[in-house]
Formats: structure tokens, C-alpha cells, sequence
């Protein structure tokens, strides 16, 4: 019988993309005050990939919990899951650039709370930019984006500075995580 | 306890993320409020209000003849009107709420209508 081999770099994703997942659908049946405003703690997970595995790791991991967790909450292909995905495709850009910039300045590199800032911040802009152009194209909608951007600033600092620890106890257990990886 | 000190970068990134979100507040809620709906008046007496989200050219007639009007995404403008000076036309899109453009010669008026008017009075 044939059977596809896998790295442990696929272990990897997968583990951080099914906690990712969890993280995410918790997140959904949380009550909030405005449309578009969560948390947005899944997104720790995906810092902790790209600081400690790299950028396409994080790719993987963002994809999967949208598209994963929309099957699962019964979004998919309904306005919520455009949302979060063009707010996901926005916030890995944001990520590429400034680790692009990161590595081509590195007096200037970023860490956890510089990526976390802007991948919520991008997070956010590629929400709103599919809530104006796919379905309220209203411009009183401007009127929501200062505050939006104002929670999307906060949270982004908040699992930066999470997604910072947790890459810190990582580095102080590698082996516990390889032995779980295997 | 953060574990970990921020970067020149971070400090960098979070200045202008508070520069950028700063500057959101001053353009979005700096006062200006879009409009939905424009009142067009001939003469100074009411002859329609338009839906400012339903795209159309509408023909107005005054006494000097025909004034076109185009209303596109929630703005509006004069197309063509025959007036000497065209300074109707100049004026183009209008779209927040109290804002007006009017062809003087032709008497026709558009005033933007809504909640809170940003402008009392306009002169030209």
C-alpha cells in the first residue's frame, strides 16, 4: 500500500492549524458589540508559526482555520467567510512585508508586538475593504473605521505580546515539542 | 511580565500604527457626513428629491432650458447646462451632507440633504 510520507513540518502545521481552528471557533460564539470586531486570538497562533517556522508555515495555518473553521461553524462561502478571508489574505501580506523588512533592515527588525500590530491592523483594513466593496458599499461605513482600527491596534498589541511568551516557552522546551511532534 | 523587550522595529511599527488610526479619526469623523438624498429646487421652489445610491442622469428644466444632472455612488453633479459660465458644471461631484451646487443663471439648485449639515451657508 502506498502511503504519502510526511515531514514533520506537515506535524507542525497541523497541530498549530487544529489549535488554530479551536481558537477560532470559540472565538465565533463569543457575543460582540460591533460586527467585525473579535479578539481575534487565532491569530496568535498564526505569529507563533511565523516567528518560530516561517512565513509559509503561517500561510498554511491561516488558510486552513478559515477555511476549516467556516465548514465547520457553517459559513463557508457566506459573506463572514469572504470576510475573514480577505482579512486573512491582507494580514499575510502585511506579515511578508515586514518580514521582508525585517530582514533587509535588521537595526529595524520587528518582533512579536511589531507583527501582531500589523497583521491585526491589515487584518482589519482587508475586512473592511470586503465589507465596503462586496456588500455595504455605503460610504458611511468610513465612519465605523477609526474605531475598528482602534480595537484592531489594541488586540494586535495584545497577542503580540502573547504570541511573544509563547514563542519564549517553545524555545525553552523544544524537546517536549519534538517528542510531541514525532 | 512580557519576556521579551520591543524592538527599535516594534516601536517603529506601533508610532505608526497610532499615526495611522490618529489620522483615521481625523478624516472620518472630522465632521463631514455623506449624504443620502439630494433635494434639486427650481426657482428656489422644491422640484424632487433624489436618491443619491440610485445612479441616473436626470433632466431639469429652467428657464434658460434643459440642466443635466448625474448622480453616481452617492454623489452628483451638473453634466451640462445652458448657462454662459459653466461654473455649475466646474463645481463637479458634491456629497456631503449640506453641501450645494447651483446654476445661478438657470435657477437650479442641489442641496445634499442630511442628519447634521456641515455648512450654514455657502458663497461663491
Amino acid at each position: 500500500m502506498a502511503s504519502i510520507q510526511s515531514s514533520e513540518k506537515d506535524h507542525i502545521i497541523a497541530w498549530l492549524a487544529a489549535l488554530a481552528i479551536t481558537i477560532h471557533i470559540i472565538e465565533s460564539a463569543l457575543p460582540t458589540p460591533l460586527p467585525g470586531v473579535k479578539p481575534g486570538l487565532a491569530n496568535v497562533v498564526t505569529l507563533v508559526a511565523l516567528l518560530s517556522w516561517g512565513w509559509r508555515v503561517a500561510v498554511w495555518i491561516s488558510m486552513l482555520r478559515v477555511l476549516v473553521g467556516s465548514l465547520l461553524i457553517g459559513t463557508f462561502l457566506t459573506p463572514t467567510f469572504f470576510l475573514s478571508f480577505s482579512g486573512a489574505c491582507c494580514s499575510l501580506a502585511g506579515l511578508a512585508f515586514v518580514q521582508v523588512l525585517s530582514r533587509k533592515l535588521p537595526a529595524l527588525a520587528a518582533g512579536p508586538v511589531g507583527f501582531g500590530v500589523v497583521s491585526a491592523l491589515m487584518h482589519m483594513v482587508g475586512q473592511f475593504w470586503a465589507a465596503y466593496w462586496l456588500f455595504i458599499p455605503h460610504k458611511a461605513l468610513f465612519h465605523l473605521l477609526p474605531v475598528l482600527m482602534t480595537m484592531a491596534l489594541i488586540f494586535g498589541i495584545v497577542s503580540g505580546v502573547i504570541a511573544a511568551r509563547v514563542v519564549t516557552n517553545l524555545n525553552s522546551n523544544t524537546e517536549s515539542l519534538s517528542k510531541i511532534l514525532q | 511580565m512580557m519576556g521579551q523587550k520591543l524592538t527599535a522595529g516594534d516601536r517603529l511599527l506601533l508610532v505608526l500604527a497610532l499615526m495611522i488610526v490618529a489620522s483615521l479619526y481625523a478624516v472620518y469623523w472630522g465632521g463631514s457626513v455623506y449624504g443620502n438624498q439630494a433635494v434639486i429646487a427650481i426657482a428656489g421652489k422644491h422640484w424632487r428629491t433624489v436618491d443619491l445610491y440610485e445612479d441616473g442622469i436626470y433632466n431639469v428644466k429652467g428657464p434658460l432650458g434643459v440642466s443635466r444632472l448625474e448622480v453616481h455612488e452617492g454623489r452628483i453633479r451638473f453634466i451640462s447646462s445652458p448657462c454662459d459660465n459653466k461654473q455649475c458644471i466646474h463645481q463637479g461631484w458634491i456629497q456631503q451632507s449640506g453641501e450645494i451646487v447651483a446654476c445661478v443663471p438657470n435657477t437650479i439648485s442641489v442641496r445634499i440633504l442630511g442628519p447634521d449639515p456641515r455648512f450654514d451657508t455657502m458663497n461663491f
